[in-house]
């Protein structure tokens, strides 16, 4: 559950950062291979909208999900507080070593993200099923499974790497 | 570095991503956390606490130490690509879908399913005292396999002069007798059913007195027998003697179906004969032959599976390791309405107050791995499909009740290969869909009459082994679950309360 709110924080904060990387131009982008990477600091605030009265003192962010030819939708409903971590670093690298031997064979480049500590202050998130994409109105049916709620600080390292696989 | 423009980067279509973890780990650290909103079937809120949980290296005790994870390699890593044909041949032909996979081995200590093999014949997890030698395993199956052979062996001894095929014939020869007083059985049943009905619809009707005779217990005779003064008196009387004879045919039909198991030819009752030739047949496959083959079957299973034992252990004996696996834990409090109940002095059973109570729960895994597991995902008419293969091992499981206390006083489960299987994409895709309502369906559609022969045969079973389990400090020895497979499957949320 942890890991899953925290993979959305991420999702979530990824799209202002791609909003920074846009006025790089294609060859300042080919400039920066073997410089050093990118260093990502952030902190994102979902507030409660207080006009929205099914929450108790407003609800939060709303996303839903409307699998292949269901008539409901999953939610992910409330999503409110904040998120925030410092230092998340972003690089491209070439893996050839290490690994019992892996890393030689491999011999191609990956891209890595650098994990960091991450901070929750009173984030929370409810998993629910509805039959409505926006909440609220008439009809409006939801059914709240679990709500999860987190607070304060917790510790992550580790680096993910990505690349394209055959 | 050079920079892919967006036709070269169409081209790559068909590729999928790699991706792994090195130097990793994650611990809750100082954030506290909660899972709420659960509720019990009165509409009473269910609390979770998360107070503590952690994913960290192997050797991490229980999450003390940072240890650093590392899961998957760069030739060894999760991928996420888009599939169809030889890639995944259980899909129906012309979808496509989307593909998760763990980082995946075929070296037989990576492979989950040989390892795992290994690790429940072993018994006893490798490494810790007592347990240095990888053997153990091959002497355990080896004793299965010998166990299998004697009884093969004395089958085949006892009918090796009627031949198989004959004994075969000979049971099918006197089974249709017991099929017939079967039928006679039914029979004679239904008609005990029907004239003990009649006894009571007669009783009912049955006057109070009759002369000087009170109306008996149900079941028994007014003392007036043939000359009762009421017609309706004489009619129950009757129905009873009905009723007695009724039960006597009831009582010799089952005495002649007891007869005809006891039939004997060359020497056994039929009831033996059938018992063996079931086992001859689970152990060997059914027979072709007056002297049969021995070549599928469990003796044959367990021959294949002793292959990938020994392979397991002569790699570990030649000094080969094992990919590290995750530490992974989570300790929580769960709180939860409970209502006492008392006795009171006349002995009935009194509601007492509702209370909230704690209880804390504990769930460690060491030496966790998910090598060989896949997820296939896909949409058609009917909604989300997909189907999985779950691959996960672990050392050592700890499940506590108690905060502090150790290990004595919980559930220890070592060498746990969990192999379990979620659908089949063309025979029982396992659907998953949101109805109008919102509220969340699962399910995995039941086999039928056209596809039950694929159905069996292709649709693969879940298994569950455990080296040993240790309850308190008790040795259970080992448990194993083979075989399960779903039929059918619905799973819907409701909203409580309702």
């Amino acid at each position: 559950m942890r890991s899953t709110s925290l993979g959305l924080a991420l999702l979530f904060m990824a799209w202002p950062v791609l909003a920074e990387l846009r006025p790089l131009a294609e060859d300042e982008l080919q400039g920066i291979s073997g410089q050093a990477g990118l260093s990502i600091s952030a902190s994102l605030n979902f507030a409660a909208n207080p006009a929205q009265t099914r929450c108790p003192g407003g609800c939060g962010t709303r996303v839903a999900i409307q699998p292949a030819n269901s008539s409901g939708f999953i939610v992910l409903d409330n999503i409110q507080g904040a998120f925030s971590f410092e230092g998340l670093s972003f690089d491209i690298v070439t893996i050839d070593s290490g690994y019992d031997g892996d890393g030689a064979a491999f011999n191609a480049s990956a891209m890595r993200l650098g994990l960091t500590d991450a901070s929750f202050n009173n984030a929370r998130v409810t998993l629910a099923g509805s039959n409505s994409a926006t909440s609220g109105g008439a009809g409006f049916q939801q059914t709240d499974l679990l709500t999860y709620q987190a607070n304060g600080d917790v510790r992550l390292q580790g680096n993910l790497y990505i690349f394209a696989a055959p | 570095m050079e920079a892919l423009d967006d036709r070269e980067l169409g081209e790559v279509s068909g590729a999928g991503v790699g991706f792994f973890l090195d130097d990793f780990f994650y611990d809750q650290g100082s954030a506290s956390a909660q899972v709420s909103g659960l509720k019990d079937s009165q509409g009473n809120a269910l609390t979770i606490d998360l107070e503590r949980a952690y994913i960290k290296g192997d050797g991490s005790q229980r999450g003390a130490l940072d240890t650093p994870a590392q899961v998957g390699t760069p030739l060894h890593p999760f991928t996420l690509k888009v599939v169809s044909g030889a890639a995944a041949p259980t899909l129906p032909s012309g979808t496509q879908a989307l593909q998760l996979t763990t980082p995946t081995w075929d070296d037989p200590l990576n492979d989950t399913h040989q390892y795992g093999l290994w690790s429940f014949y072993q018994g006893c997890l490798y490494g810790e005292a007592g347990c240095t030698d990888p053997t153990l395993a091959q002497g355990a199956i080896d004793t299965e396999l010998g166990g299998l052979e004697t009884t093969r062996d004395a089958l085949l001894a006892r009918y090796q002069s009627v031949g198989f095929l004959t004994l075969k014939s000979g049971i099918d020869q006197d089974m249709l007798v017991v099929e017939q007083r079967r039928a006679q059985v039914a029979t004679e049943t239904a008609d005990v059913q029907g004239a003990y009905g009649t006894m009571e619809t007669r009783y009912a009707a049955a006057p109070a007195w009759d002369g000087l005779y009170r109306k008996p217990a149900f079941g028994e005779k007014y003392g007036c027998g043939n000359v009762c003064l009421t017609s309706a008196a004489r009619a129950y009387n009757t129905s009873v003697d009905s009723y007695q004879t009724q039960l006597d045919e009831l009582a010799a039909a089952q005495k002649a179906l007891g007869e005809a198991w006891s039939a004997e030819r060359d020497g056994y009752s039929l009831n033996q004969r059938a018992t063996d030739y079931d086992e001859f047949s689970s152990l060997c496959g059914v027979p072709t032959a007056e002297s049969p083959t021995c070549v599928v079957g469990r003796i044959q299973k367990t021959k294949d599976n002793r292959t990938s034992v020994v392979l397991v252990a002569t790699t570990l004996q030649n000094g080969g390791t094992r990919f590290k696996g995750l530490d992974v834990g989570v300790e929580a409090t769960f709180s939860l309405p409970s209502t006492a109940y008392s006795v009171d002095g006349n002995g009935n059973i009194i509601k007492g107050a509702t209370t909230t109570r704690s209880d804390f729960f504990s769930i460690n895994l060491e030496g966790f791995t998910l090598n060989g597991a896949y997820l296939h995902l896909w949409g058609d008419s009917a909604g989300l499909q997909g189907e999985a293969s779950l691959q996960m091992y672990a050392d050592k499981l700890v499940i506590g009740g108690c905060r502090n206390c150790t290990d004595a006083n919980r559930a220890v489960a070592k060498n746990l290969y969990f192999d379990i299987n979620l659908g089949q994409a063309s025979l029982q895709p396992l659907s998953f869909s949101v109805l109008s309502d919102g509220e969340l369906r699962l399910s995995l559609p039941s086999v039928t009459w056209s596809n039950h022969q694929a159905f069996y045969q292709q649709v693969p079973k879940s298994n569950i082994s455990i080296g040993n389990l240790n309850l308190g400090g008790v040795d259970l020895g080992s448990q194993v679950v083979r075989g399960m497979r779903v039929d059918y499957l619905e799973m819907r949320t409701v909203n409580l309360p309702r």
